[in-house]
């Protein structure tokens, strides 16, 4: 055992129940969206036209019509995204609760830090690997029985090909975890509230103003839909590292 | 004697209170001492600052010849605190495994022995242990790590009177093999009294006395007797308390006393005892009164 592996069993042993109950729950909610839709909603044409019918019936309107798209199904959130409700997880149980017990073993704050960073790089890994080879199944072999989609699709990563796809995911997670993790540096300080404030009230604020909304609008798709896999890796990673020398101010002077 | 570690002038407030107030110590190498003190005299809130968990408002602290910088954690300390944050669901030889990589002078097979002496199950989890076990746990990492400067707060906490004369045994023994400097953090005098070599009492937030053990015990005496001849013998000697029934009294001397002057004292009908260090300690921080 070394420093690293050490604080990545203490990140383990202080998140693994929680590790365990979304992956418990991805599993539950997977197995219930293929028994639905196998069993219950086998024909959703079927089920609108009898719909239609006793409607018919009821209002004695003969003429009623409800025009629906012949590929009507019930779409899900792709097992494999799901998992990626981790990421806020992990950014802010792992900052909250490792730092007291790697201070407790003597770890300097610096050591700490970069560490944790290392863990952060080593779960976006894991999750952009994961997430990579599942969406070719979802493509090729679960769609068959479950609909679903998968954010590869949807922010048009898809684009850059496998590698491209999965250094894509691995900065953007990274990102995720950076930021969740500078909200969460040093809880107890003011600066750290106000932070909170300000983005609680950003949220708000640039989607009700015309004039922000074009550039909130841009923003993300600047981040999420970037035409341009090294313009769009790039951005992830430059705020990424705006955020990590944003946690470091905060954990350097963070107290037991 | 190489100094290893240097408190100058440090201070803390939580909010308006001074939990430390210009305090200055200095340890020695190769050196146990013990930091006695009430409840809230400061001493976990000085012990934190030592080991970089909090930071002084004012004064220096320096450890191996190094000054702590608001963030840093000394190098080549072990401070086992009073309540310990190991994950409640690690196994006990899991939290020894972890701890033996941060401290390069880990001693495997000590761990090992004390796991023997103190009867814990290293397949427990820490959250099935008791108080004392507990506290075990990190006085085991606080042996085993074989640090140059190891600090141990409250170590006794929660443990039976059979675990404490263990765990002050493991210490003598190791310490007679593997000198080095160990501060004790503690109020139960009495007991560390046979194990410490010098003691620093601090009473809100202030040193109120350093001192040798052996010193104390030289010179704190317990007189009773007569008014009369209580009153002439402790004329120009330092009274820590006095009490009086009736026409006889006694008093608590910190002063030297010869040979001479005891046998003149028991013509006269006084009775000179030593004092325990705890009833020394009661009375010193009753009194309120420093040493000079």
């Amino acid at each position: 055992m070394n420093k690293f592996t050490a604080q990545l069993q203490v990140s383990w042993l202080r998140t693994k129940m929680t590790i365990w109950i979304v992956l418990g729950l991805i599993v539950v909610s997977f197995v219930a969206d293929f028994t639905i839709n196998q069993m219950f909603v086998s024909n959703p044409q079927q089920d609108i036209a009898e719909a239609v019918g006793e409607l018919r019936e009821v209002t004695g309107n003969n003429q009623l019509e409800i025009q629906i798209p012949a590929d009507v199904e019930n779409v899900n959130v792709s097992p494999a995204n799901l998992l990626l409700l981790l990421l806020p997880i992990l950014g802010i149980a792992l900052p909250l609760k490792t730092f007291r017990p790697m201070m407790n073993f003597g770890d300097s704050r610096r050591h700490y830090f970069v560490r944790l960073l290392m863990i952060y790089g080593f779960v976006a890994v894991l999750l952009a690997l994961f997430n990579s080879l599942w969406f070719p199944l979802d493509k090729s072999g679960i769609r068959e029985y479950v609909q679903t989609y998968n954010i590869i699709e949807v922010f048009g990563w898809n684009q850059f090909g496998a590698i491209g796809i999965f250094f894509y995911q691995v900065c953007f997670y990274f990102f995720v975890l950076t930021l969740f993790n500078f909200l969460f540096a040093r809880p107890k300080s003011p600066v750290t509230w106000i932070i909170w404030a300000v983005l609680i009230a950003a949220i708000p604020v640039g989607t009700s103003i015309a004039y922000l909304r074009h550039y909130v609008a841009e923003f993300f798709i600047a981040l999420l839909f970037n035409d341009s896999l090294v313009l769009g890796m790039g951005l992830n990673l430059g705020l990424s590292l705006i955020l990590i020398v944003g946690a470091w101010l905060f954990t350097r002077h963070r107290t037991f | 004697m190489n100094t290893v570690l240097e408190v100058k002038n440090v201070s803390k407030m939580y909010g308006r209170v001074d939990a430390v107030n210009s305090l200055s110590l200095d340890l020695a190498e190769h050196t146990i001492y013990g930091l006695l003190g009430r409840n809230g005299a400061g001493k976990t809130t000085l012990l934190h600052m030592i080991a970089g968990g909090i930071f002084p408002d004012s004064g220096e602290i320096t450890v191996h010849g190094k000054r702590l910088n608001k963030g840093d954690v000394p190098t080549q300390c072990c401070y086992v605190r009073e309540n310990n944050h190991y994950p409640k669901n690690a196994r006990v030889r899991d939290v020894l495994q972890m701890a033996a990589v941060f401290y390069p002078n880990w001693d495997a097979k000590l761990a090992s022995q004390l796991l023997g002496i103190f009867k814990l199950n290293p397949r427990k989890k820490m959250r099935q242990l008791s108080r004392g076990m507990e506290s075990m746990v990190g006085n085991m990492i606080g042996l085993a790590s074989r640090a140059p400067l190891t600090i141990f707060d409250e170590p006794v906490l929660g443990l039976d009177v059979l675990m404490r004369e263990r765990f002050y045994r493991a210490l003598i023994e190791d310490y007679a093999e593997y000198p080095r400097t160990i501060l004790l953090s503690t109020h139960l005098i009495d007991e560390i009294a046979t194990v410490v070599e010098k003691v620093f009492i601090i009473e809100s937030g202030s040193l109120l006395m350093e001192e040798d053990v052996e010193h104390i015990r030289e010179y704190a005496h317990l007189v009773s007797g007569l008014n009369s001849a209580l009153d002439e013998f402790v004329a120009g000697k330092k009274v820590l308390h006095r009490e009086g029934y009736g026409n006889a009294g006694m008093a608590i001397v910190y002063h030297g006393i010869t040979e001479s002057e005891r046998s003149q004292a028991e013509q006269h009908g006084l009775m000179i005892e030593g004092v325990p260090l705890q009833k020394f300690f009661a009375y010193l921080i009753e009194e309120g009164q420093t040493h000079e």
